[in-house]
């Protein structure tokens, strides 16, 4: 079992115990007071064991409170990775060069036996992934600055180096920033990778996002193709990530028909781009629904809205009077709840 | 393998870190393709804020896109592996540049031009384009005089980047860009840079101009 799913069963027992109770006041249920003894005896011990063994939230106090620590973890290791890029810029010019190197390699090592001992050190893994925030951090920035202060010309094996960096410390520690960290490297890296093929030079890649919507579809598809029988919440992951790659490189192409390798004209470009948009977010959503894909439904419905109002407004901002374009929207908007609600409902109706 | 992911993660650090210093030590090793001292019209100090104590400066050149002669061909744009056609659609490509320090180009350049609007100027102007070093240098032997870096160019002969025209300078230099910024007039100092085999420049050299 993993944290998560320990996790899962604890959130089941809590709801099982207030619906219990809710029942017995109702006078739907009436439980022998030996069964209930055995019921809730049996209820206590597997909270402790899941408690001791996982380190589970097993009251809603504790999971606010784990919120908090989640938050606090991520914003320390954002605040950290600061610290040790600015103290580095601080201090780099007045050192020689070949400990400015030996500080720069030494740096991700160091904070890499720092998550290893803070993985062992505590079972809810939040120092660990503070700690491999910096780990990640100061990787980049050791290739980075190695280019600079050697003056090296920029390669897209930079990208590579530090996505196969996030996937092993996503994959070892089960951590789901890093992982996210390592699949944007490796869309990046591919999409490089792919224009360099075609003889342009690698950055041209951000010029023709078509790069990110194959390789973002890649990332989703990949989901299916790796099972991830330790860590199962890391397909999710692999999702967001993909789908955020499509939408965004779908939205500038909506935008700007000049990024786009097709040969035709920009107008044409932009509509088709427009209607993709559409066409994918709303197919998210489909699956999504069917499947139980929350967050994908969540982020897809955010971006069929995104395309929606950007289409509207490419068609109608310049002639009609403001105040209609947006009571318009806001009728469609209405109009998006009904639709919803009817979903909803028949979703209801098939549970039924 | 139970410590198998913390293994590949530090490799790849080792493995980046050595791949990176060892290319940095096969471009200096040997004799460089070229030294040249440049002043601060060439090389610029770059932007530094207090937080930051590292110092760069900034290769520039001269070059005048609107000349009915341009630096680069339609033959040289389709050397590079351009379809001339339809300039619009295609993405910048790697180069390399010949810049040529002080000699007919920056003669053509600055021909006609008014003292006081060349004085800042860079006096180095691209006169050529290869897909290699080693096939830009025999077109132009002269290592005194013409500098090769790689460069990205557009289809229409712009050079959008020198990828190597941010240069740091080593922190044994630093202590001569203090002096200079108590200096007026320009160009305040010359820079000894050296382009290794692999065309990555690095600074050897500095001193103060009178």
């Amino acid at each position: 079992m993993t944290r998560q799913e320990a996790q899962r069963r604890a959130d089941r027992i809590r709801l099982f115990r207030a619906e219990l109770a809710e029942l017995e006041g109702e006078s739907a249920l009436a439980l022998l007071p030996e069964q209930k003894d055995r019921l809730e005896r049996h209820l206590t011990a597997t909270l402790a064991h899941l408690a001791a063994a996982f380190d589970v939230d097993t009251t809603e106090s504790q999971k606010q409170v784990s919120w908090g620590m989640r938050i606090a973890s991520t914003l320390g290791g954002l605040a950290l990775c600061a610290a040790v890029v600015l103290a580095f810029y601080r201090y780099w010019g007045v050192i020689p060069i070949p400990a400015q190197v030996m500080v720069l390699g030494l740096a991700p090592l160091v904070c890499l036996a720092g998550v290893e001992y803070a993985s062992r050190r505590e079972t809810t893994l939040y120092f660990t992934s503070l700690i491999a925030l910096v780990a990640l951090a100061a990787f980049v920035y050791d290739l980075n600055l190695l280019g600079s202060i050697f003056n090296l010309e920029p390669s897209p094996n930079a990208f590579l180096a530090w996505s196969v960096f996030a996937f092993a410390i996503a994959y070892r520690y089960g951590l789901r920033v890093p992982l996210a960290a390592g699949l944007i490297g490796a869309i990046i890296f591919l999409s490089a990778a792919a224009v360099s093929w075609t003889g342009a030079w690698w950055e041209g890649c951000a010029m023709r996002p078509e790069w990110f919507v194959l390789t973002g579809a890649m990332t989703v598809a990949a989901q299916f193709a790796i099972p991830h029988r330790r860590f199962p919440e890391f397909a999710g992951a692999y999702r967001l990530v993909g789908l955020v790659a499509l939408y965004l490189a779908t939205l500038v192409l909506s935008m700007d028909g000049a990024t786009s390798y097709l040969a035709f004209d920009h107008k044409s470009v932009e509509r088709f781009y427009q209607f993709l948009g559409l066409v994918e977010t709303a197919a998210a959503m489909w699956v999504g629904i069917r499947r139980g894909w929350s967050g994908s439904v969540n982020l897809a419905a955010v971006a069929f809205v995104v395309f929606l109002y950007i289409r509207l407004a490419s068609w109608w901002w310049d002639w009609m009077p403001h105040y209609l374009f947006f009571l318009i929207i806001g009728l469609i908007s209405m109009g998006l709840l009904v639709a919803f609600r009817r979903v909803r409902g028949s979703l209801k109706g098939a549970l039924a | 393998m139970r410590f198998a992911g913390l293994m590949v993660a530090a490799a790849v650090v080792i493995a980046a870190n050595a791949a990176a210093l060892l290319s940095a030590a096969r471009n200096r090793a040997g004799t460089p393709d070229t030294v040249m001292e440049l002043t601060e019209r060439e090389l610029g100090l770059e932007y530094q804020n207090e937080q930051d104590s590292g110092v760069s400066v900034r290769l520039s050149y001269s070059l005048n896109y609107a000349d009915p002669t341009p630096w680069l061909g339609p033959h040289g744009l389709a050397a590079l592996g351009f379809d001339t056609r339809l300039p619009d659609r295609q993405l910048p490509r790697h180069a390399y540049v010949a810049f040529e320090y002080d000699g007919s180009a920056w003669r053509k350049f600055s021909a006609g031009r008014k003292p006081e609007e060349i004085a800042g100027l860079s006096h180095l102007c691209p006169i050529d384009a290869a897909r290699t070093g080693a096939e830009l240098r025999r077109r132009h032997p002269d290592r005194g005089s013409v500098l090769i870096l790689p460069c990205t160019i557009d289809a229409r002969g712009y050079i959008r980047d020198v990828l190597t025209g941010s240069i740091s300078v080593p922190p044994k230099f630093h202590a001569l860009f203090a002096a200079v910024r108590s200096r007026t007039g320009r160009p305040r100092y010359a820079l000894k840079l050296a382009v290794g085999i692999h065309y990555e420049p690095y600074v050897t050299g500095a001193r103060l101009l009178p």
